[in-house]
């Protein structure tokens, strides 16, 4: 009689229960690195994305060509390829940061832009640093001649 | 005998029911959990094409006047049909339950670009999709 009675939660059925159990975690798991890997390839596209803003600004010069404070369509820096014009560096800096953020499409971002010279020194800079907690920073970094001098320009946004 | 016999019955539909109470309450969730993982994945492949897109108009606004190149984007997001659109300088896929947008460095843009190959050109700062 005591036989019948544990019939239903025989071994077989505890088993049953932990290979369910195991398929269970095993999908969640997946699941989980799955969106992890997606989140991981939204960022690199993000990156990917500001990247390329960063290339017009140092690529291009910019329309229209000669641009300022209130005609400009689209911001670019550039004399020649990878080459800064100081006068379009400085009219940068002097904008609206709101302004700037609308023409490099990050109006839902904060961001930092900073030319150092090759002692370090902070040629130009533009934005905010209080990146302290942020919970992704993204950092672009490109060389570029201003003057005839070497420098490097960076593009924090979070 | 057929006391026992009852007995087993019992607890054969308790283990059913409980089986198919088990299966009611998570093949609903993992059913959702699939879906939403499959829609990040069509925004995600929606937004990887809308930056090809932006990338070529971003080339063809710096090399100016007289470019022209011809470019492939995917015939479909995971199986599902898509559309693009522009409106100004924002860039517009839409699928099936879904839509990503980007936006281009400039709103002069002629023509709209489709689902498999396309041409881009420059001409005279507008950009013209074939």
């Amino acid at each position: 009689m005591s036989s019948n009675k544990g019939q239903l939660f025989t071994p077989d059925f505890i088993m049953a229960t932990v290979i369910f159990l195991f398929i269970l975690i095993t999908l969640q798991v997946n699941n989980y690195a799955i969106r992890e890997k997606i989140s991981n390839e939204e960022d690199m596209l993000y990156y990917d994305s500001l990247t390329s803003k960063s290339d017009i600004l140092i690529l291009y010069s910019g329309y229209p060509k000669y641009w300022n404070r209130t005609n400009v369509e689209i911001l670019g820096l550039a004399d020649k390829p990878n080459v800064l014009n100081k006068t379009k560096i400085e009219t940068f800096v002097s904008m609206d940061n709101g302004d700037i953020k609308k023409l490099l499409n990050i109006e839902d971002k904060s961001f930092y832009f900073v030319i150092r010279d090759s002692d370090d020194n902070i040629l130009y800079e533009k934005g905010s640093t209080s990146w302290g907690n942020s919970e992704k920073i993204f950092v672009v970094k490109r060389y570029v001649i201003i003057g005839n001098k070497g420098a490097e320009m960076r593009f924090i946004v979070w | 005998m057929s006391r026992t016999k009852a007995q087993v019955s019992m607890e054969f539909i308790v283990l059913i029911s409980f089986i198919l109470l088990i299966f009611a309450v998570f093949t609903p969730f993992l059913w959702k959990q699939q879906s939403e993982i499959l829609s990040e994945r069509k925004t995600l492949t929606a937004e990887k094409i809308a930056l090809i897109i932006k990338k070529e108009v971003d080339m063809a606004v710096m090399f100016g006047s007289g470019y022209e190149r011809n470019f492939t984007i995917p015939n479909d997001i995971l199986g599902s049909n898509y559309t693009i659109n522009i409106h100004g300088k924002i860039l517009a896929l839409n699928w099936e339950m879904g839509e990503t947008q980007e936006f281009l460095i400039t709103n002069k843009t002629s023509g709209i670009p489709s689902p498999g190959k396309n041409k881009i050109s420059n001409e005279d700062d507008v950009i013209v999709f074939k």
